[in-house]
């Protein structure tokens, strides 16, 4: 149906995908008859068996792999993107300030000097005096400034990367817990290797944050890094170049995709395996 | 007689692998799901009030320029209700804000944005619980009542004796239900005392109610299902073949029809998305932009021979010149604008509305629209949302979007106004209202479809298993 309808299924990125994705399948319902035999071997009646493979199904496969994550944001909790913002826009703000000051200070030394070239001592009263500031003034206030700018543009940038990697490695590490946890059941495995292998799981969230952040990292480079944080400044327009185009996303490639999903093709090996070898112990034992 | 038999039915319960089931479920989900939502719900509060100030603080700092169509020049934001730790429903696919931009309302990124991969895994709350979890504990609870006593032959003893079937029956019903609704009641009593602990306000006059109407509302659903499982249980004589086919029915139920209903309505009646009507509007207003201009340009130079005067005072004097052409395509834009919003709102409307009463074939649909209506997670709230941003957006349309005006003659005038600091545009700006909560009388007649389904539901498959029961030869 799939095929007829216009679905690319024998091109070389999706048929081995799509392979993966039935061989993944094939190996979940191994798991899942493996429960199946180890309950009907260790319960007498089939009619308790069938309940108590009912019960262990709702844990396994609805209430598990929800709880892992729950579970993740209460042993490892994160800030929270608003607040890194928050904390990034009040520095911006702080350092705004304190340019600003800096460039009415050295106005003040300007307009001081010019009063002195114009022989009127501060403080004096002596009715109204007309100065020009002209773009000689502008300029040398524009190259006083500039240290000063760069120095409060670097300190920003170093502290919003320091926030953000901080940001980010609280979510990783949430990320992480979470993901680990719900791997307790075959069915989170099984989500996040079908995931993967249709380039719709973790493995694509990270390459799309990857691009979004070297894409930002080359903006900020060749344009933001050009701007100034002080209001008051001259920018020069020609300056900044235009803002290049945003890259296109790079597709993990399969054996990628199958490196990155390996502890959950593991996992679902391992359940199978060893629900399959205790089902055979248990019955190798049983009293019959 | 009918009280002994039910005494007897709430012990086999009791003494029964399925109890533990249900003990174990209870005490572990209702309490620990509710807790862990309402810390949710409280990050979420905070975000909220963050947002909202600093969009003030932003407004107030750096007046928006709303020359730009496209620049939102002002924000609705969605607070977060407290009730949607019982449901979370819609509030996570919801745009946090709506944005008033000239070409219309532009929705804000939804918070499912943040949390993609536990997103792939499901959301765990009450009402998922309820609908899923113990819907098929109800199935399992009663999978045997009829089939398990004409499997073991004890049926035929019991009805030897001068008892009436529908006893019989109706102390299976309640015996089995009363075992079931206890502990399920004693832990949501327990999960909302934490709830209260972690400072949830239980007690508001129009939290209660919902409460309360949610906690009836999961007990008619539970007495769906219970009925379902007794249907089945007196159509089949083996108790194991009567459990597989409740687990198939419940699959089918639960997990396949609700989706399969609006599945259905996309294929029956597709629609356009929001992108390609934004789309749309956004060419209609630029076509008709340089109409406008070419014809007030031509009018302006009629007019003045091509010699222009601008006051430094920003006094408008070609205002008299522009007005008639700009009023006639603004209104035209609006008109064009209204008709696509409304061929748009009218494909959306009739493949949701078909969605939804397709999937309401099955009760859990019901509950759900129910439950998420009753804790404003819902429809309910996510069309009082949209419609108080399209009324903020034509409040702001009259106050505000029409005065500006987009031919260079009056850019060239606004930017002189602008650089008059007497005369700021923020002032111009109305805030945005606060989303009306909707009633819970309201609600509720807005819900009564899916109550009534959910009573019909529950009195017919007792009527059916009453009548098959009858009828049953033993």
């Amino acid at each position: 149906m799939l095929v007829s309808q216009g679905f690319p299924l024998a091109e070389s990125d999706i048929f081995p995908r799509v392979l993966c994705l039935v061989l993944a399948s094939l190996l979940y319902i191994a798991v899942f008859f493996a429960i199946g035999a180890m309950i009907s071997i260790y319960f007498d009646s089939s009619k308790t068996a069938l309940i108590v493979a009912f019960t262990i199904w709702v844990f396994v496969v609805l209430i598990l792999p929800r709880v892992g994550f729950l579970a993740a944001q209460i042993v490892a909790p994160t800030s929270t993107a608003q607040s890194v913002y928050r904390e990034k826009t009040a520095r911006r703000s702080e350092l705004r300030a304190g340019l600003e000051a800096e460039r009415g200070k050295i106005m003040g030394e300007v307009i001081t000097e010019m009063m002195r070239k114009s022989n009127i001592t501060p403080g004096e009263k002596p009715g109204t005096s007309v100065f020009t500031i002209g773009p000689e003034h502008i300029e040398r206030m524009d190259e006083k400034m500039a240290p000063l700018e760069e120095e409060a543009r670097l300190k920003y940038r170093d502290l919003a990367a320091r926030l953000d990697r901080r940001y980010q490695r609280e979510r990783k590490h949430q990320d992480t817990i979470g993901v680990n946890f719900s791997r307790i059941t075959p069915t989170a495995s099984f989500i996040f290797l079908a995931t993967d292998a249709t380039q719709t799981g973790q493995a694509k969230k990270n390459t799309y944050f990857q691009t979004g952040t070297r894409y930002y990292e080359t903006l900020d480079a060749e344009i933001f890094s050009k701007m100034s944080e002080d209001p008051g400044a001259h920018v020069h327009k020609e300056e900044i170049p235009d803002p290049m185009p945003p890259p296109s996303l790079a597709e993990p490639t399969l054996a990628e995709t199958l490196q990155h999903a390996a502890l959950d093709v593991l996992l679902l090996c391992f359940f199978a395996i060893v629900l399959t070898t205790v089902a055979f112990l248990k019955f190798f034992r049983m009293d019959i | 007689m009918l009280i002994t038999l039910i005494q007897k039915e709430m012990m086999h319960h009791i003494l029964s692998v399925r109890f533990v089931a249900l003990l174990l479920m209870c005490v572990l989900l209702i309490p620990l799901t509710l807790s862990i939502n309402y810390r949710h719900y409280r990050q979420n509060q905070v975000d909220y009030q963050e947002a909202v100030k600093r969009a003030r603080a932003e407004a107030k700092e750096d007046p928006p320029n709303a020359q730009d169509p496209d620049k939102e020049v002002s924000k609705l934001y969605l607070n977060p209700t407290p009730l949607s730790v019982f449901a979370n429903g819609l509030e996570e696919a919801l745009p946090t804000y709506l944005g008033m931009t000239r070409n219309g309302v532009r929705r804000g990124s939804t918070t499912l944005a943040e949390a993609p991969l536990s997103y792939a895994l499901g959301h765990l709350d009450f009402l998922f619980v309820v609908s899923t979890v113990f819907s098929l504990l109800a199935l399992l609870f009663t999978f045997d009542a009829v089939a398990g006593e004409r499997e073991a032959g004890t049926l035929r003893i019991t009805l030897a004796n001068a008892l009436p079937r529908d006893l019989f029956l109706w102390s299976k019903l309640i015996g089995g239900y009363v075992v079931f609704v206890i502990p399920f009641l004693v832990a949501f009593l327990f999960g909302l005392l934490v709830l209260v602990w972690q400072g949830f306000p239980l007690g508001e006059s129009d939290i209660f109610p919902r409460v309360l109407s949610l906690t009836g509302a999961s007990m008619l659903y539970i007495a769906v299902f219970f009925s379902i499982g007794t249907v089945i249980s007196t159509y089949l004589d083996d108790s194991k073949t009567a459990l597989i086919v409740a687990f198939t029915v419940w699959v089918f139920a639960v997990l396949i029809a609700p989706r399969a209903g609006f599945v259905t309505a996309k294929l029956v009646s597709p629609t356009r998305t929001v992108q390609s009507v934004y789309m749309e509007k956004t060419a209609v207003r630029n076509n008709l932009k340089v109409e406008k201009d070419e014809k007030i340009t031509k009018k302006i130079i009629d007019a003045t021979g091509g010699r222009l005067e601008i006051k430094p005072d920003g006094e408008d004097n070609l205002q008299e010149l522009r007005e008639p052409i700009e009023t006639e395509y603004r209104l035209k834009f609006e008109d064009q604008a209204n008709k696509i919003d409304r061929a748009y709102q009218r494909e959306k409307a009739r493949q949701e509305s078909m969605g939804e009463t397709l999937s309401r074939i099955t009760p859990t649909s019901s509950l759900t629209f129910l439950v998420m209506n009753l804790t404003q997670t819902g429809k309910l709230r996510r069309d009082t949302y949209f419609q108080t941003g399209e009324s903020y957006y034509a409040q702001l349309n009259t106050n505000y979007f029409t005065h500006i005006s987009d031919d260079p003659f009056a850019q060239m005038m606004q930017m002189v106004s602008r650089m008059n600091p007497s005369q700021s545009n923020d002032e111009k700006i109305d805030p945005p209202p606060n989303l009306v909560v909707t009633p819970l009388g309201e609600t509720l007649r807005r819900s009564v479809v899916d109550i009534l389904l959910l009573c019909f539901f529950a009195v017919a498959l007792i009527t059916v298993a009453f009548l098959k029961f009858f009828g049953l030869d033993i």
